[in-house]
């Protein structure tokens, strides 16, 4: 009986250090939030308000602003980052001299801080002194506004996130990569298919679960888009490109409304909740098409 | 006998006992303080002041965190939330007033001696008076100008005024900034201070438009006069007179300036010639902030304000320590700024010529600018201000929407 016991117990007691931390450090302040998330905050103390600042968030023109940036930078990121990480991948799944090296390189600008890769791309974008204006200057066209140019704010914050984040879905699409037997490709070679036909009947459908992980990955870290916003534009020029994450900061620590900063924080996550569900659903339905 | 013994060793212990407190080490109290510096030079004379005030008072030691001008309220409202206010800190005079207001800071009226008090210039204290009681000091003053470039305006053959009467208006300015650029070949021919809605504030009031009105009931932005503000400054960068990306924190001012991109910087100061002064690949000076209908700039610097905590004396006594006429010297030197009391003279670390200078322009405010900037209304609202001035400059909305989302902004704070 104890015996029976304790072997069904030892995998709690195992989940039992992560499950705290999940606890103390995720749960918790996700409950607090939506506790707080009801209050009004001053420097002197709070006070329950109902749903006034979910209200006030339907009429506050800048949430929507934020939210509108955040879909536009999202739509930007998620299928740029996948379609090349997966060409990375497949391109790093070959047998090319100096493997090692070219993943290397690929996974190296994840490892470093958005700090210094946000100032980087900041000069690299600057009018005056960038690196693409000057090769634009050389080859006699006039110079672009990178980030000022409230058209191309979000646009360029793309490329460099793109570039930052490749090598981290590229490691992941790779793994999965090398976990396809080879016997399909060699069955499917026999039967005469094309590199093309194998693509389409073989790697992609032995991926998706691998593309799912990596769709909705990219997807929540970039409705969570904060450290390039706030080092390249700090959401500027005016709020072209404000994000919501930034938006929350900005409402909590400057505005000291920390209320309604939550409130913001539990939309946020309900919206990605619900694309998450959502891309579930899609890659669930493929599955069974498949 | 050894009844006697015993006895005469138990009064022995009593009497000692009994003695210990007066004899012990007192306790040692600890001093939060939070603070933010401009430069290294400035750094290491405040931690000189503190490691000699720690000297001078063994039984307190001080708690430092240093943070930048630019994260101070987020640091403080942060501890503030957690309820780890520091006892002392430097902050700007505009942000005294929210703080004061909250309730969250120590009055020093019974703490100050009246004869240090009267040192103090009264017009600069009067961002630390609220409610007839008094909640900081200066530290020191800092004064808008007009930065240019000696050597382009030499090859333009610009004579820059050297009075105060005689002030460029807005469009000798743009005029003589564009001579200079002819004649350097400059890529601009001026540039705005930085993203701040500070450094835009000395304009609005130079055309007479003000953030509220006369008796600071209402908010009064939205004005002919506040277009023709907003309207110059539009034009100035969409005809590429002025440098871009500056009011969005794209582009660096120091460098813009410092390598010779643009001819003159409106609205820095003394102190940044502390920055300046080693960047600088030109000679360069300050002139004053032209007029419109009137002449105006803005002052600003450090304030040491005392929060309520537990020991108020001992932190009004820091403060005073910091300001006293020597360490007050020594920081306006290195931070290049102008000490706010009658009996303290720095001589400025560099270009001590310009000293005259700013003084003179710091007479430059009108009274209602300077009561306009310390109301928490403006406080609360700079960096909204901002980001509605950045949309307008990049073309994302016309001057109407913009002036109209100020006054909702300042309408929405003054009913708080």
């Amino acid at each position: 009986m104890r015996e029976r016991f304790w072997r069904k117990s030892i995998p709690y007691l195992f989940l039992l250090p992560q499950l705290i931390l999940v606890g103390a450090f995720a749960l918790y302040p996700f409950i607090y939030n939506i506790i707080l998330s009801f209050q009004k905050f001053s420097l002197t103390g709070s006070k329950f308000v109902g749903l006034q600042n979910y209200r006030e968030l339907f009429q506050d023109r800048i949430f929507w602003t934020t939210l509108k940036n955040t879909l536009h930078y999202t739509l930007g990121t998620v299928p740029l980052t996948t379609l090349l990480a997966l060409l990375a991948a497949i391109g790093l799944n070959q047998k090319i001299r100096g493997r090692a090296i070219y993943r290397t390189a690929y996974l190296f600008p994840n490892l470093i801080s958005w700090v210094v890769i946000g100032l980087i791309w900041q000069w690299m974008y600057s009018v005056d002194y960038g690196f693409f204006n000057q090769i634009l200057r050389r080859l006699g066209f006039s110079e672009v506004k990178w980030l000022l140019n409230p058209k191309l704010t979000i646009p360029s914050i793309v490329v460099a996130s793109v570039w930052h984040d490749l090598g981290y879905y590229m490691v992941i699409l790779l793994a999965g990569l090398q976990s396809i037997s080879e016997s399909y490709y060699e069955a499917a070679s026999i039967d005469g298919a094309n590199t093309w036909q194998k693509f389409k009947s073989i790697t992609l459908p032995l991926l998706r679960p691998m593309l799912f992980i990596v769709f909705v990955l990219s997807m929540i870290n970039s409705f969570k888009v904060f450290d390039q916003i706030y080092v390249m534009t700090n959401g500027g020029p005016g709020r072209a490109s404000l994000m919501i994450v930034n938006y929350i900061i900005s409402v909590a620590l400057e505005e000291m409304k920390l209320g309604y900063a939550s409130t913001i924080s539990v939309i946020l996550f309900i919206v990605i909740f619900v694309l998450t569900i959502i891309q579930k659903m899609i890659f669930k339905d493929k599955e069974l098409e498949g | 006998m050894r009844k006697k013994i015993c006895t005469l060793i138990g009064l022995l212990l009593v009497v000692s006992l009994s003695l210990m407190p007066v004899f012990a080490a007192p306790k040692k109290i600890t001093l939060s303080v939070v603070y933010y510096y401009t430069s290294e030079a400035a750094r290491n004379v405040m931690d000189k002041i503190f490691s000699e005030y720690e000297a001078a008072n063994p039984n307190i030691n001080l708690e430092i965190q240093v943070t930048t001008q630019a994260k101070w309220p987020e640091v403080m409202k942060t501890r503030a939330v957690a309820g780890q206010l520091p006892d002392v800190s430097l902050t700007v005079p505009q942000r005294v007033g929210e703080w004061a207001e909250a309730g969250l800071l120590q009055d020093g009226t019974k703490y100050i001696p009246k004869n240090v008090l009267e040192k103090f210039d009264p017009v600069r204290c009067l961002s630390d008076r609220y409610d007839g009681k008094i909640y900081g000091l200066p530290a020191n003053t800092t004064v808008r100008a007009v930065a240019y470039n000696v050597d382009y305006f030499k090859k333009a053959g610009i004579q820059v005024p050297t009075k105060a009467s005689e002030a460029w208006t807005w469009g000798e300015m743009v005029a003589a900034a564009k001579k200079a650029q002819a004649a350097s070949g400059a890529k601009y021919a001026l540039q705005f201070e930085k993203p701040s809605f500070d450094g835009w504030l000395p304009f609005l009031y130079q055309a007479g438009g003000a953030l509220f009105s006369k008796d600071m009931t209402k908010v009064a932005i939205n004005s002919p006069q506040t277009r023709r503000a907003l309207e110059w400054t539009v034009k100035l960068h969409e005809e590429g007179i002025a440098a871009p990306g500056i009011f969005e924190g794209t582009e660096d001012p120091l460098r813009t300036f410092a390598s010779g991109l643009s001819t003159m910087w409106l609205g820095t100061g003394n102190w940044m010639m502390a920055a300046l002064d080693p960047q600088m690949q030109h000679e360069y000076s300050f002139t004053f902030l032209p007029k419109d209908i009137q002449q105006a700039t803005v002052v600003g610097g450090g304030d040491w304000i005392v929060l309520k905590g537990k020991y108020p004396k001992e932190a009004w006594d820091f403060v005073l320590f910091v300001l006293n006429q020597e360490n007050m010297a020594r920081y306006n030197s290195v931070h290049i700024s102008i000490p706010p009391r009658s009996d303290v003279h720095a001589e400025y670390s560099v270009k001590p010529e310009l000293a005259p200078f700013f003084m003179e322009q710091s007479r430059m405010v009108p009274e209602e600018l300077m009561a306009h900037q310390l109301l928490p209304a403006y406080a609360a609202g700079r960096d909204k201000l901002l980001q509605e001035l950045g949309a307008c400059v990049s073309g994302q909305q016309s001057v109407d929407e913009t002036i109209k989302a100020w006054e909702q902004i300042l309408n929405d704070n003054l009913k708080k």
